[in-house]
């Protein structure tokens, strides 16, 4: 994609185009680098994407709205984005103007097409309804709080949940990545944290470029993969069945995976931690950025009840709809992180403190047997290093370097005329 | 002279949660300490 403006040539990447109402949003799924722009300044941009020079586009931009544009300003954004191509880069894969939408291939997307494919909905179904069957059939296989309870010693249980539960949250984001990549879209996937928890995080941005009627299914692919799981392991356990009916070993280890997989599900209903579901929300109220949007009003009424007016913001985050959605939105958010403190003052906290203490008892008491020793010991751990990875992530997302994406294009670019 | 304002969009980062002390805050299970 090349525009000349005389001797100096504007190169500019491969750029995705998708009208969203009165904004375009244009980006790079390379780099995940993407821009909301207004419906003349992306008519703009596809004029210089088509080979229009700078200043002949400033010139078209001129006849067609009736007023000069500032384009030093223009391509100070697309240097931001990194839409602008250095001569020593690669050139765009296809450099003509039909090719504004490039249909990108990434590694696995026919698996991701195959795992999403009429075949695959059949087989998902099939599961769940045998799974619910087997429970009507005998209402003892249906997960219960019970059947985390399958050893007497707690490490065991905490050990099987660690290292059962790490694959199911694999499969989980494999969902996502795997929804994704059907798209045509790049995923990263690592740890993070979400308020006192640690989170595994599946980075789905280019979805932004995507069509809003086929975001949904990424967006919900990591809980049918939860429900595929406690569906799969409630079957193993039937089918694992001794001959006098009772659950057997293995099948005890499946219920108990199978209901400490449902914390995870009702989890995602706590929106305010910005989960799966809140995404959803987003989506299904044509919204953008309904988080920092709610956010920015929150401290601004914050900030105005304190007597800070000088902080109180007068730019805007997210788009009008956001805007206007966070007025509803605010409300629920702050009663979400009420909620959140308040059980971890009021029920998290003082239980972890009885554990901790009692379980320093159990290591240190004279009474205490070698089995009970170390089953204390690695428990205590296990729930140690869950608490210190949580603050770790806290602490590394604080003090690492902002991602390409992560930065907000300078504040002289986000003012409202 | 008119600036067009451009803005980033909303990040999508999809969660799993990664806790596994569930006996602590979820269902109550260490009260069988």
């Amino acid at each position: 994609m090349t525009a000349e403006l005389g001797e100096r040539p504007l190169l500019l990447h491969s750029l995705t185009f998708l009208d969203d109402g009165d904004e375009v949003v244009v980006g790079r799924r390379d780099i995940d680098s993407y821009g909301v722009f207004p419906s003349d300044g992306a008519a703009l941009l596809r004029e210089l994407v088509a080979g229009r020079g700078l200043e002949a586009a400033g010139e078209w931009y001129f006849e067609t709205f009736g007023e000069r544009v500032d384009l030093g300003e223009f391509v100070a954004v697309l240097h931001e984005l990194s839409f602008i191509r250095a001569p020593t880069d690669p050139p765009a894969a296809q450099d003509d103007a039909s090719t504004v939408s490039p249909r990108t291939h990434v590694p696995g997307q026919a698996l991701g097409k195959a795992a999403f494919s009429n075949a695959a909905w059949l087989c998902y179904a099939l599961i769940v309804l045998a799974a619910v069957w087997v429970c009507v059939l005998d209402s003892g296989l249906t997960p219960m709080p019970s059947h985390v309870f399958f050893s007497p010693y707690l490490a065991v249980i905490e050990l099987v949940v660690v290292f059962g539960q790490t694959p199911l949250i694999a499969l989980h984001e494999a969902f996502h990545v795997l929804a994704g990549r059907r798209l045509g879209l790049t995923t990263r996937v690592r740890l993070s944290y979400r308020f006192l928890t640690p989170v595994v995080e599946t980075a789905l941005d280019g979805l932004v470029t995507v069509p809003r009627r086929q975001r949904a299914l990424p967006m919900l692919a990591g809980m049918l993969a939860d429900v595929l799981a406690v569906s799969g392991l409630t079957l193993v356990a039937a089918a694992t069945r001794r001959q006098d009916g009772t659950v057997s070993l293995l099948g005890g280890l499946c219920l108990a995976l199978a209901f400490t997989t449902l914390p995870r599900i009702a989890w995602q209903f706590f929106l305010h931690l910005r989960t799966d579901l809140y995404h959803l929300v987003v989506l299904l109220t044509g919204c953008d950025d309904l988080h920092g949007a709610a956010k920015q009003v929150l401290l601004n009424q914050l900030n105005a009840a304190w007597g800070k007016r000088e902080k109180v913001r007068e730019d805007n985050v997210g788009s009008r709809r956001d805007r206007a959605a966070a007025r509803w939105y605010a409300p629920l958010l702050l009663s979400g992180y009420v909620a959140s403190v308040a059980m971890a003052a009021g029920i998290v906290l003082p239980l972890a403190w009885r554990f901790i203490t009692m379980t320093i008892d159990r290591l240190t008491g004279s009474a205490a047997s070698t089995a009970t020793f170390w089953d204390a010991a690695v428990v205590l751990i296990l729930t140690l290093f869950e608490f210190g990875l949580a603050g770790v992530l806290a602490w590394r997302e604080r003090h690492q370097t902002p991602r390409h994406q992560d930065r907000d294009i300078p504040r002289r670019h986000q003012h409202d005329e | 002279m008119k600036k067009i304002v451009v803005r980033k969009p909303g990040t999508v980062r999809l969660t799993a949660m990664a806790c596994y002390c569930y006996g602590c805050c979820c269902c109550g299970g260490r009260a069988a300490i």
